[in-house]
């Protein structure tokens, strides 16, 4: 399964439109049972976790047949003002995209690709000016460690598949 | 893998170990489901036996053993010796079970539901009953939950400007100010120190006095009591010491004339500055006096059946220092100054366990006066959103 966002930064906007695509592969429809898709925020740290779903959509077998596997499905959403991204020392407030499929064995698979709610992006010739981000890219994205993460995550789903 | 499930699955109370859960949702599910299923297991129990007691019991005519009509005869079953205590006695086993079958409904309804379906729907309810509707895709399919994507640029700027988590900025307490638009109310804190304060103050003086009583009278009647006599000069200097504690408190607390802080708009944008005026009244000499702008993050987390929150100050910076300040009745100190709120100042965020909070911070130190510190919440909003902006 993968996502991809419109943007290759990750970077949007406040108030600005999300468009992404998802994509299933190498699983057979009669496998599936319904997929789930959503633009959430989400905290992390040392409080209890909060979240709330921007934008959510359930496609149920019926509609997974209608629609097929073989292409990718747009999910298009304006995302909010608020919570802008931000990483501090208790809280962490993130972005992301979540697709989440129910297999017909009962299984569920779960695959996220975050993104960063930012007040304001550079403009083009600010960008071009200047390789270095503002300041306040620097305070809130951190897409270095994107990577390990998702690395982590797609370990963690291998091995829970492979135990299961 | 199966040892720690199951100690997972016994565990009676969550602990959060950094980022993750020690306890499984499976757990906490299964927890409400016994719940449920036991309050309609006890509630239709006990109405069974309400109803064996007042109707059958008399009108069917059957030999009960023993054990049968004692419990029938219980205090639970009649309800007590009022007239009303059986109705009662149905009408709570009644609630019981329409309660616990409510709630299994519920649960076994949502089994399975993942947790952004169950916050999907949520929020769709708690905004239908807000009046703000959500736009379904063509089919009006449940199944869909997305900002009404309208051409109507007024509609869409006015869905945009919804922030949520971000507190409205119109505290109940704030007023107009008397030199600039705003008067930001003061955070009530330490009252609940100088209560504490006071009543163990009041009950152990009210002891030490009873105790000093009975000592001063049985050396009047010739019935001394040199052990007790003794034990009054630690108490007495208990007592001492909680009164000196009370009437620094009450010094601190009421000894400080009031703080007023007044700001020109409310709430705030990043990247702008504001002018702000703060007023101390009342007969004071201050060797500092010191205004700062302060964003805390804070976050709440439970710890078995407690709630523990954790500070952290995530900025600080001071925007006035006085030195040797004097406050007369006739003449209060005030001081306007300008604060510049930083481009990079993350909004004011308030969620169910996470917070982040800004505010003004006055504090002054103060002779013969203890110093003091009070604080001035303000609302920080993110920066407005560029109109029409579409992005590559």
């Amino acid at each position: 399964m993968n996502i991809v966002l419109c943007r290759e930064d990750a970077r949007y906007e406040a108030g600005s439109q999300l468009l992404a695509e998802w994509r299933l592969r190498r699983v057979a429809l009669d496998a599936l049972q319904s997929v789930e898709v959503s633009i959430l925020w989400q905290t992390t740290g040392k409080g209890d976790e909060d979240f709330s779903v921007h934008h959510f959509r359930r496609y149920h077998l019926e509609e997974l047949t209608e629609i097929g596997l073989e292409s990718s499905h747009p999910v298009s959403s304006l995302l909010p003002v608020t919570p802008l991204s931000y990483r501090g020392h208790l809280i962490e407030i993130g972005w992301l995209v979540r697709t989440r499929v129910f297999m017909s064995d009962g299984r569920e698979i779960v695959a996220e690709q975050p993104f960063y709610l930012v007040s304001s992006l550079p403009s083009p010739r600010e960008s071009t000016a200047s390789s270095t981000p503002d300041e306040e890219t620097v305070r809130v994205d951190d897409t270095v460690r994107v990577a390990p993460r998702r690395w982590k995550k797609l370990i963690a789903n291998y091995r829970q598949r492979a135990s299961s | 893998m199966r040892r720690t499930w199951i100690a997972a699955l016994l565990r009676p109370y969550g602990k959060k170990r950094g980022p993750h859960s020690r306890t499984s949702v499976a757990s906490g599910i299964l927890a409400e489901l016994a719940f449920y299923a036991g309050l309609i297991l006890t509630g239709a129990f006990v109405l069974a036996l309400v109803i064996m007691a007042r109707l059958m019991a008399e009108r069917v005519g059957i030999e009960l053993p023993d054990e049968a009509r004692r419990v029938l005869e219980s205090e639970l079953a009649r309800g007590g010796d009022s007239r009303w205590g059986q109705w009662i006695v149905g009408f709570v086993s009644v609630a019981a079970i329409g309660s616990g079958m409510a709630g299994l409904f519920y649960r076994l309804n949502h089994l399975g539901f993942s947790q952004e379906r169950l916050s999907a729907n949520k929020q769709r309810i708690l905004e239908s009953g807000t009046g703000v509707v959500k736009g379904n895709k063509a089919g009006g399919s449940a199944n869909t939950t997305a900002l009404p994507e309208t051409s109507d640029s007024n509609a869409v700027l006015q869905q945009m400007r919804r922030e949520p988590t971000v507190p409205s900025g119109r505290a109940g307490d704030e007023s107009p100010g008397e030199w600039l638009a705003h008067r930001l109310p003061m955070l009530q804190a330490g009252r609940t120190r100088i209560l504490g304060t006071a009543a163990l103050s009041l009950i152990w003086n009210s002891v030490c006095i009873v105790l000093f009583a009975v000592v001063v009278s049985g050396w009047w009647y010739n019935r001394n009591r040199p052990i007790l006599a003794m034990m009054m000069l630690p108490f007495t200097g208990i007592s001492i010491w909680s009164l000196r504690s009370l009437t620094a408190e009450v010094r601190r607390v009421a000894g400080v004339g009031p703080t007023l802080v007044e700001i020109n708009a409310h709430p705030i944008h990043p990247a702008e500055t504001y002018q702000v005026v703060v007023a101390q009244l009342g007969r004071m000499r201050l060797k500092q006096m010191k205004v700062s702008l302060v964003c805390e993050e804070q976050s709440f987390f439970r710890q078995g059946t407690d709630v523990r929150v954790e500070k952290h100050l995530a900025f600080e910076q001071e925007v006035l220092v006085s030195t040797n300040v004097r406050v007369d009745p006739g003449q209060p100190w005030k001081q306007q100054f300008e604060v510049p709120i930083p481009a990079n100042a993350m909004h004011s965020f308030v969620a169910e366990n996470n917070a982040i909070r800004w505010r003004l911070v006055i504090s002054g130190e103060a002779r013969p006066w203890p110093s003091f510190c009070r604080s001035f919440p303000i609302f920080v909003r993110p920066r407005e959103p560029r109109r029409g902006h579409v992005p590559p």
